[in-house]
């Protein structure tokens, strides 16, 4: 049984040693989802007066952390392919969106910087753009995108 | 109240157990992932959980020692030095945890970095066991930990549609879009922090604290019934809210600060303010109950003088041990580690522990030496052995898990 345990760790980890661009392209689009979701739900909380300032400051922060993370696993992943590489730009460029998003959403509710209703529309674009992405069919999985 | 306070310690180990730090984002994550799919597992941990809690109760009150020292005069030195080097490791990593989530609690209601708050949070710890009275510890931090129902009150606010929920916990299995390994890590992962091994440590020594005797059995019943099943139902709410909000916005959940996210939606400001200061209690009453763990297992494993009916300085070392258990975890913190990923590893190893605690205990409560008439019936026996064979397969099963899903991600 040891045995065994051990021979299935270490296939999981050359498994997971091997994870494509694709795959964690697709990742850091979840968590980016994810993360602008969070700021909008924060967001809309603040507005209607149903959170504290410093829990949606917390809340706003912890997305931001979240897609720096995400923007982060993306630069650092090499594309291997013309498509793989046009994928990158594209996530990068919807994330870095977002990640302006939620940073001026934060700067409004902390600082009262800019007007936290007018950052609204930002966010809701930011979470159709991530969106978009996350539903585009991945190459080889029979879309005819 | 007088009865309330006599399930204080059931409450504070339930609420340790199952709405810690580890369990709150555990159980937002599964919410917001698998809905009510794992429900099953809660239940199956409660009833784990509340036949061995009992165990390790009567034991303690039918002996007056707890199960730790007689573990060790029992099973010998060897068998009880590999389920104290299990226990006492996660345990470190679990008080590392719970400090750090005392501090991502304190930041939610400032919006101050916790790094800041890290030396206050094990400032607060230290300060309360060297000072407090256990009684004063368990009553204080397990009533305001009952704030966290505010979690089942939120999820009736949220108007949730049950049926699709009552299908979720009645159908279980992953979402298509889910692999079925990662549901397994996390079901393997619920049950290991729904049984963490230093719940029985500390109920039982804090039975001794209690100076629980023979009379006592019927309390230390109350107890388990009691805490354990709460504790289970704050689990099963808190992923029920993060079904109803979380999901359906396809946000999983990385941090502290989403899980409280629904009971803001439900409740506003009002529900708010319970849900942190229940969290800032149960963060703070799991970090008591697991430094005081760490050293209950030291000193009862070791035989030095330990309880807190003692002056620390007839307890030097018991108290010493945990002093340093604090700095530990005060340095690991210091590396910029995130706390929560610190208890989501801390409850995946102590899946893979768990038969080095149970199966001692069940050998013990067996022992007509020190159990005289009150060993086990023979139901409490077939529940007690198909019990560790499921722990047993969750051990096994835990750290394959852990890789294959790389951590469930």
């Amino acid at each position: 049984m040891v045995a065994a345990s051990a021979a299935l760790a270490l296939g999981a980890v050359l498994l997971t040693g091997c994870t494509s661009a694709e795959a964690t392209y697709d990742a850091a689009v979840r968590q980016g989802v994810a993360a602008i979701e969070t700021a909008k739900l924060a967001v809309d909380q603040e507005l209607a007066g149903r959170t504290f300032t410093p829990t949606a400051i917390t809340t706003l922060g912890d997305a931001r952390r979240e897609l720096v993370d995400a923007t982060g696993q993306v630069a650092e992943t090499d594309a291997s392919t013309a498509a793989e590489a046009e994928t990158r730009a594209e996530v990068l460029d919807a994330l870095g969106t977002a990640l302006e998003a939620v940073g001026r959403a934060r700067d409004a509710v902390a600082s009262g910087v800019g007007s936290l209703g007018g950052v609204v529309p930002q966010l809701e674009d930011a979470a159709e753009e991530l969106s978009a992405l996350e539903q585009r069919p991945t190459p080889g999985s029979g879309g005819d995108g | 109240m007088k009865r309330l306070f006599a399930v204080a310690l059931g409450v504070l180990t339930a609420i340790g157990g199952f709405v810690d730090i580890g369990d709150l984002v555990t159980n937002a994550v599964v919410g917001s992932r698998f809905g009510l799919g794992l429900a099953w597992v809660v239940l199956v941990g409660v009833v784990g959980i509340c036949v061995y809690a009992q165990m390790a109760g009567r034991v303690a009150a039918v002996s007056g020692r707890a199960t730790f020292e007689i573990i060790r005069e029992r099973l010998g030195p060897r068998a009880g030095l590999a389920n104290l080097a299990a226990s006492f490791l996660i345990n470190l990593l679990t008080v590392t945890a719970e400090i750090g989530g005392v501090a991502l609690a304190l930041q939610l209601a400032t919006s101050v970095d916790p790094g800041w708050w890290i030396p206050v949070a094990a400032f607060g710890v230290w300060i309360v066991i060297w000072r407090a009275k256990f009684e004063l510890l368990e009553n204080v931090t397990g009533m305001l930990g009952l704030a966290l129902i505010v979690f089942a009150v939120a999820l009736f606010m949220l108007s949730p549609d049950w049926g699709q929920l009552a299908g979720q916990a009645l159908q279980p299995g992953p979402p298509a879009e889910e692999p079925v390994a990662t549901y397994w890590f996390y079901a393997v992962a619920l049950f290991g922090a729904a049984m963490t091994p230093y719940e029985v440590f500390f109920f039982s020594s804090g039975a001794i604290e209690e100076r629980w005797t023979v009379e006592d059995l019927a309390k230390s019943r109350l107890n388990v019934l009691v805490g354990f099943p709460l504790g289970g139902l704050l689990s099963i709410a808190i992923a029920g809210c993060a079904a109803v909000v979380l999901l359906p916005r396809a946000i999983d959940v990385t941090s502290l600060s989403q899980v409280v996210l629904p009971v803001a939606e439900a409740g506003g400001k009002v529900a708010l303010a319970f849900v942190i200061v229940g969290i800032l209690a149960a963060t703070f009453g799991a970090a008591l109950e697991t430094t005081l763990s760490s050293g209950y297992t030291l000193a009862q494993y070791f035989g030095w003088s330990w309880g807190k009916f003692r002056r620390p300085a007839r307890a030097a070392r018991f108290h010493l041990a945990m002093i340093i258990g604090i700095l530990i975890a005060v340095g690991i913190l210091a590396t910029g580690v995130d706390p929560i990923l610190v208890t989501e590893y801390s409850v995946v190893f102590s899946a893979v522990a768990l038969p080095l605690t149970y199966l001692p205990i069940l050998i013990i409560a067996n022992d007509r030496e020190y159990m005289g008439d009150h060993v086990n019936g023979r139901a409490m026996n077939v529940v007690g052995q198909v019990y560790l064979v499921i722990i047993l397969a969750a051990a096994l099963t835990a750290i394959p898990l852990l890789i294959v899903t790389g951590a469930g991600a």
